[in-house]
């Protein structure tokens, strides 16, 4: 480890003295200009155009593939969603509302959807209110320093770190070969009682250490003198996380909440890694639904101005309810004095 | 008297958290150590010695793992099969260049919002930011696909990774207030000295949020890397190594297992390599703080 640090270290100082060097070049550059008379004073005006030309060439890129990967693709789904496909011709063509009338209709009559949003909605409870708390837990134990919080917080984050394909076919070939020394030839994944669960505990399984950076982070700001103030008050732990820990970092766990609605319309399982498009249909949420029908042996291009309009439709009544909720829980939020 | 009870409630606290982490770690590392067991053995020796070390360490595994994991791919000049070697390719150059892309795009607009407020059009494109944070614009995955097709970048790695330098994300409002926490007398002595614009952002004000922008590249880096779908649904010529994994394992799902296991761990070790290197930069150093704006 005090390797690393060491290698960092010189990294650091390497970077610095690269950067004293250039910086130092263009100061002498400046000076020979001066010395010789061919630097003028910089009126404020000049100043604010050269700061302007400055932002413009900084930002043009950005913006142009803001407005090329985002603003168009944005663009499109609305257009798209009001499209027919001429199977003949093989274009889209023509203005009309059935695809988002079908999208309703869907989503309120058929069956098969009670379905999809009973699954989604299950595992954005799941995530919302035992996943989030108890990552905020495991982050305010590394908070804490308990010891091995070093090694906790390395093994942790890594189900962040290893590919997820890696972790699905390390579970099923565990599955397929140590499962059956404790379970006989019971398969849990292929069995529709218990896969559900199943697929849910694995993703659970991987997820508690999903909000260690961002927790950690936000943790590691609180005020020492606050934690002090609490230790004269007598406050045990569980006091320190609900009266200091959780109002400071308030902001940083109102961030996911404001975005519940559009959660809970797209939570998902590992579905495709584990299945590809042949995942059972008990088991399909609404984001598998959607993806199946783009991507895969199940897709069809006839079906591409509906996943528009789907897409639209998650928008239109995700957006008001985040502003809403954000608004809400600024409004009931605890204030950090 | 309550300072006894309040050591007491420290203990169970702290006896408690250690049993059921170290339960949740070994939950986690006893699947992996028993992949990287079992990517040493031949498939008898797995069936018959499911836990037991190898009879036989067969490291040549790891070696035909490079070669045998591939992907069929069509391309016009007729199909080809991509093996793992490529798949790395692939993956540093879309993870390694893509991810320097859109970090380094997010980190210079976020400067020039934090240090050029004054300007009308700044506060309005950081609103845009926060704005597009909470309410979500549908990006239909068919408009994406039909969009790229239309401008050329559609299975095209290189393209798509020239594009993706947009600004949006959460990881703009941590460079915000990495920049935000930088004093700019720092940038009005540099303006004395003479220097521009351009050498205060990158000799003077760059250098000093370099932890920052390391962690969000490594965190962009992380996930980039183990991203399948991006080669699933935007650039399938272009596999990337967990794409590989996964349709491999699609298309041969009754093939060698210890071999598919050797691919993991090849897959997983170069990233948790840059894991352990940097960890420390990465977990406790960042803060996103709310949405306010």
């Amino acid at each position: 480890m005090k390797d690393i640090e060491r290698n960092n270290g010189i990294f650091h100082n390497i970077g610095a003295k690269i950067s004293d060097f250039f910086y130092a070049i263009s100061v002498g550059i400046h000076l020979r200009r001066v010395k010789n008379g061919k630097v003028k004073h910089k009126s404020i005006s000049s100043q604010s155009k050269r700061e302007v030309l400055f932002i413009c060439i900084m930002m043009a890129y950005p913006i142009l593939c803001f407005i090329l990967n985002y603003v168009f693709v944005v663009g499109d789904s609305f257009l798209l969603a009001f499209q027919k496909y001429d199977n003949l011709n093989q274009r889209y063509y023509g203005f009309t509302f059935n695809n988002i009338g079908k999208v309703f209709k869907d989503l309120f009559t058929e069956p098969n959807f009670g379905g999809y949003l009973k699954n989604s909605g299950i595992l954005w409870l799941i995530s919302t209110f035992i996943n989030m708390p108890l990552s905020i837990l495991i982050s305010f134990c590394i908070y804490k320093k308990i010891p091995f919080s070093g090694f906790f917080k390395t093994v942790l984050f890594l189900p962040q770190i290893i590919p997820g394909m890696v972790w699905v076919l390390i579970y099923k070939y565990s599955v397929d070969y140590a499962w059956p020394i404790f379970f006989g030839d019971f398969n849990f994944l292929m069995n529709p009682k218990y896969d559900f669960l199943t697929l849910v505990l694995f993703q659970q399984w991987l997820s508690f250490g999903g909000g260690l950076i961002i927790y950690t982070g936000a943790m590691g700001r609180i005020d020492p003198s606050l934690v002090e103030v609490g230790k004269l008050e007598g406050f045990n732990v569980w006091q320190e996380l609900w009266y200091l820990v959780l109002p400071t970092i308030y902001g940083t766990i109102s961030v996911p909440l404001t975005t519940c609605l559009t959660a809970l319309l797209t939570a998902s399982l590992p579905l495709f890694m584990f299945f590809g498009e042949y995942a059972r249909e008990g088991l399909h949420t609404i984001s598998y639904y959607l993806f199946t029908i783009v991507i895969g042996n199940n897709s069809s291009k006839e079906l591409f101005p509906y996943s528009a309009a789907f897409c639209i439709v998650i928008s239109l009544l995700a957006s008001p309810v985040a502003l809403m909720t954000k608004a809400f829980l600024e409004k009931v939020g605890p204030s950090e004095d | 008297m309550v300072n006894n009870k309040v050591r007491e409630n420290r203990t169970v606290f702290v006896a408690v958290s250690v049993t059921v982490l170290t339960i949740y770690s070994l939950l986690l590392i006893v699947p992996l150590l028993w992949a990287v067991n079992s990517a040493l053995k031949n498939s008898l020796d797995l069936y018959e010695n499911v836990f037991g070390l190898p009879t036989k360490i067969k490291p040549e595994n790891f070696l035909q793992a490079f070669t045998k994991i591939s992907v069929p791919i069509n391309t016009v000049s007729g199909s080809r099969s991509v093996n793992l070697i490529e798949m790395f390719y692939n993956t540093i150059f879309y993870a390694g260049v893509g991810t320097l892309v859109v970090e380094f795009s997010r980190c210079v607009c976020a400067y020039c919002v934090a240090k050029y407020r004054k300007y009308k059009a700044m506060r309005i494109f950081h609103s845009i930011v926060i704005v597009l944070l909470v309410v979500q614009l549908p990006v239909a995955l068919a408009s994406q696909i039909r969009w790229f097709t239309k401008i050329g970048v559609y299975n095209n790695m290189y393209g798509l990774v020239l594009i993706s330098g947009t600004f949006t994300g959460a990881h703009f409002l941590y460079f915000y207030a990495a920049f935000k926490s930088i004093s700019w007398e720092y940038a009005e002595a540099a303006f004395m000295d003479g220097a521009s614009n351009f050498a205060v952002f990158f000799y003077i004000m760059l250098p000093q949020i370099k932890a920052t922008f390391l962690a969000l590249y490594l965190l962009t880096f992380i996930s980039a890397w183990n991203d399948y779908s991006s080669s699933l649904t935007l650039m399938p010529n272009y596999p990337v190594v967990a794409y590989g994994l996964y349709k491999y394992n699609s298309l041969n799902a009754a093939s060698s297992v210890p071999l598919q296991l050797a691919g993991c761990v090849l897959i997983a070790l170069p990233i948790l390599i840059l894991f352990l290197i940097f960890k420390d930069k990465l977990i406790g150093n960042l803060n996103i703080g709310g949405l306010k704006g």
